[in-house]
């Protein structure tokens, strides 16, 4: 047992110093060792193909074209300590193994700023990292590994990034009071996934074409305002926003469009949305087992179907502007009379069998869903619907000049046809 | 065939019935166009792309099955079959005509109907997307070609006006408003693992269902559908998925043909 | 013509059948990626060796991420028939539940944070055990008692440092949990030794 260890402690060693041990000639890691404490490397523009450690608080400035890329087993560049500051590189990692990464940040108060970072496996790691900033960079990956991992990491802010082809495009764990800021997510499996994190922040990020938004699982007091979720619908559980075992989340004047499903609560409780828009989903809202949950002042507009809810009555549900609904407002309050409901009757199907989604919308069903009306304190029941949307929808526009051509040249087909039909013997 | 298929379209363009169904459509249509005006996107599967499909499905079928069945019970009850039989006439070519000329005099005043309800949705400063026009233009047309070769093959087995409409109602009632429930309902006694399967032989069978889904496909919402259907979905969205709506077509009309066929002549041979 | 309509449909029900005759023992389906996520947590469910499944009497499959979530659906639906699949650590290799070997260990990272992971054999088990401090070897049969709690030890570092959430019931089972994973891994490393 003793053998091994020191086998295992050699190793390790090895490992550890191997960077500055062997390659004490490659030019960069020998500028970076000795540098002294806060001096400002600069790099000049080319390409190097090394990895880099830094633990001491120096600055690295890329000057012009700088990629820095390896494909070795350790991440590109490894940061540690306090106050490193990273500008204006390219990093690429290029080598396939599961937990590659590009950028390795433990410590605390670094600054990154305009990188790129091309990855295979992951982005950035941070692990045990607090106070660091990520701003103006972006990263590209192919869809293994994430964007932004963050593990045990608190009060770091990302900012104005733009984050491509990953897994996950931020992912937190077990890490709190965190800013996620103007960022941009595409083409990712979730846009922002938070687990077992509290007090974070998401805000004014747009996160498109990816199979959930944002996906908020375990969290607590987590604050989502302002973000715009579009289009998160090719994939067959896609959705806007998830929020399975969340609490007290704040969902404010976010924008859900073009989803499969704009809003999916599950198990969730002590939720509060508000003054969000949903618009031209395939399914606005659905709840499964949620209860607690505030939704108010929110507007429902061109959703195919607006809202299903299984065994989630016990929801405060009002004042939401639903376009679907009938709406009669006799006493001038600017709500109506008739409480609108979600009908549970799909859901429940197709959650049993889910060979049934075929019939999403289909005449028949409809009829179906008419005849059997479900007992009321089963519903998710809005009690006073706005008779007003709670803002602007804008409308889209297109050149109307294309479609007077396309009827005329529809009338007058038709007429000759129907003329030459007459005549002929 | 093609005399047939002349004097079909001459015939049915001439009756006062096709007019009233002109009537019909621009006022349908129009309500729908205009009805936009408060949907705030022009394009997608959003709620009033829903509503216009689920409208057209309500209401083309039934009349499409109405008019093909009535234009050879018509024929069958004042004796012009009987007329037409003592020439050598081949029963396909009788059919094709049929088709040919009831599916030529419909879409023109579909056309036209769509048309003129545009100029008039125009009129009033709505606007539209021209691709959303063409794919619920098009939407259209296929239930109307489907049904009409539906309601000729009933026609060719009734031998009143009374009994084409009948039969016409049942299978549109069938087809359009119970097909989920009677399915429902026949799948809950077979095997667990059989329901996928069946679906989807039933989503071939009922060419409303199949017509829907590829509409709701074109519009890059097949992921609605769910897990089962994922691999369908990508596989009638790739270059080959064409080639089986082709095939579909091709062997729907088939079926229909051969059968329209037998019927008329098993009854030529009584 | 009718009668060949029916013919192709009698020939599909016959295929059916003999499909569904053919194979008498519940066979796991392959995880799909791209469509898969799991029952409870609504997680895509990755093609590892974290992914559980169970296929119900009628035959319905259902996958789940990660053995926990596995267990939270047969703590929620205990009367239903069902045969229980995980797979293991190194080849993933479908196994059934009650042949398979677990092994707790707080540091393990799986998809849901439960730490459980599943060998197809005890002795690949151990030997993970013996190699990774802190870990708890257990049988199905154990399993069912195991409290799932998940990411006990740093969760409950957390909870100590905001003060705000420590629920004494909690730490407790933690504490005495923890003490069985050093007296287990003690044990491992005797064994480990004897075995030099």
């Amino acid at each position: 047992m003793n053998v091994l260890k020191v086998i295992l402690a050699t190793l390790l060693a090895s490992m550890v110093f191997s960077p500055s041990f062997f390659e004490a000639s490659s030019p960069l890691q020998m500028k970076i060792d000795e540098a002294p404490v806060g001096a400002i490397v600069e790099i000049d523009a080319g390409e190097y193909e090394e990895t880099l450690v830094i633990s001491k608080p120096i600055t690295l400035v890329g000057n012009g074209e700088v990629r820095i890329k390896s494909c070795e087993a350790e991440p590109v560049i490894a940061i540690s300590g306090e106050d490193v500051t990273l500008k204006k590189i390219t990093v690429e990692h290029c080598g396939y193994e599961e937990e590659d990464t590009a950028i390795y940040i433990t410590g605390s108060n670094h600054r990154m700023e305009e990188l790129i970072i091309e990855t295979r496996r992951y982005g950035v790691k941070l692990d045990q990292a607090n106070g660091v900033t990520i701003k103006d960079s972006e990263i590209i990956g192919m869809k293994r590994g994430n964007g932004i991992d963050l593990w045990q990491s608190n009060q770091n802010t990302f900012e104005a990034l733009r984050i491509a082809s990953v897994s996950d495009g931020i992912y937190l764990e077990q890490s709190n009071e965190n800013l996620i800021y103007k960022n941009n997510l595409e083409n990712s499996r979730y846009g922002m996934h938070l687990m077992y994190s509290n007090d974070n922040v998401l805000r004014d990020n747009l996160s498109s074409s990816n199979i959930t938004g944002t996906m908020l699982m375990e969290t607590e007091r987590t604050t989502v305002h302002g973000n715009a979720f579009l289009a998160n619908k090719n994939s067959v559980n896609a959705q806007g926003l998830l929020l399975y075992e969340a609490y007290e989340t704040e969902v404010i004047e976010n924008e859900f469009i073009s989803n499969r499903i704009g809003v999916y609560i599950e198990k969730a409780g002590n939720n509060h949305l508000e003054s969000n828009k949903i618009r031209d989903n395939f399914i606005g809202v659905q709840m499964k087992n949620a209860s607690d949950n505030k939704i108010t002042r929110n507007t429902f507009v061109g959703n195919v179907n607006e809202a299903q809810a299984i065994e989630s009555s016990k929801n405060e549900v009002n004042q939401n502007y639903w376009d679907a609904a009938s709406k009669v407002d006799v006493d001038g309050n600017g709500e109506s009379e008739i409480s609108y409901t979600a009908d549970p009757y799909f859901l429940t199907l197709t959650t049993d069998v889910p060979e049934y989604q075929l019939f999403f919308q289909a005449p028949g069903l409809i009829l179906l869903q008419n005849l059997l009306k479900s007992p009321p304190e089963q519903l998710l029941t809005d009690s006073a619907p706005l008779m007003e949307m709670t803002m602007e929808v804008e409308k889209e526009t297109s050149s109307s000049l294309g479609l007077w051509v396309m009827s005329i040249v529809m009338i007058g087909a038709s007429f000759s046809l129907f003329i030459i039909g007459r005549k002929r013997r | 065939m093609w005399n047939i298929w002349r004097s079909e379209l001459r015939m049915t363009v001439r009756q006062r019935s096709y007019y009233s169904f002109l009537v019909l459509w621009v006022v349908v249509l129009s309500l729908l166009f205009l009805l936009q005006a408060s949907a705030p996107s022009l394009t997608g599967y959003t709620n009033m792309t829903g509503t216009v499909v689920n409208i057209a499905l309500y209401i083309i079928p039934l009349f499409m099955l109405i008019i093909g069945s009535f234009s050879i019970a018509n024929e069958m009850e004042n004796g012009q079959w009987r007329l037409l039989t003592t020439y050598p006439l081949f029963s396909l070519s009788y059919i094709v005509g049929k088709i040919g000329g009831q599916f030529t005099a419909q879409v023109i005043v579909f056309t036209f109907s769509y048309g003129l309800s545009l100029a008039i949705g125009l009129l009033s400063g709505n606007q539209f997307s021209s691709e959303w026009l063409l794919s619920i233009y098009f939407f259209s047309i296929q239930l109307i070609f489907f049904f009409l070769i539906i309601g000729i093959a009933v026609g060719c087995v009734v031998s009143t006006r009374w009994q084409a409409l009948s039969i016409s109602v049942m299978i549109w009632f069938f087809l359009i408003m119970i097909w989920p429930t009677a399915l429902i309902a026949i799948l809950g006694l077979v095997p667990y693992t059989w329901i996928a399967p069946l679906m989807k032989f039933a989503l071939y069978v009922n060419p409303a269902e199949f017509i829907r889904m590829s509409f709701v496909l074109s519009l890059d919402a097949g992921a609605v559908f769910g897990r089962t259907y994922d691999s369908l979905m990508t596989f009638l969205n790739s270059p080959s998925g064409v080639l089986i709506n082709v095939l579909y077509f091709i062997v729907f009309l088939t079926i229909m043909f051969l059968f329209s066929m037998g019927m008329l002549e098993w009854r030529k041979r009584r | 013509m009718k009668r060949n309509r029916f013919n192709l449909f009698g020939l599909a029900i016959i295929i059916l059948l003999l499909a569904a005759c053919g194979n008498d023992e519940v066979q796991p389906v392959d995880i799909n990626e791209a469509t898969d996520t799991c029952e409870v947590c609504n997680m895509q469910v990755a093609n590892d060796q974290h992914a559980t499944q169970i296929v119900l009497e009628n035959g319905k499959s259902m996958v789940f991420d990660d053995v926990g979530c596995m267990y939270e659906w047969i703590s929620n639906n205990s009367d239903e028939k069902k045969t229980a699949f995980v797979r293991d650590y190194h080849d993933k290799e479908w196994i059934l539940v009650d042949e398979a070997t677990f092994v707790y260990n707080p540091s393990v990272k799986t998809p849901m944070a439960y730490n459980m992971i599943s060998f197809k054999d005890t002795a690949s088990a151990e030997s993970f055990a013996a190699e990774n401090e802190g870990s708890t070897v257990m049988t199905a049969n154990e399993l069912a008692d195991h409290s799932w709690e998940r990411n006990q030890e740093m969760m409950e570092k957390h909870k100590m440092e905001d003060h705000s959430h420590s629920h004494s019931e909690e730490m407790d089972e933690n504490h005495n949990e923890e003490s069985e994973n050093h007296s287990d891994s003690h044990e491992a490393n005797h064994d480990d030794e004897s075995h030099e």
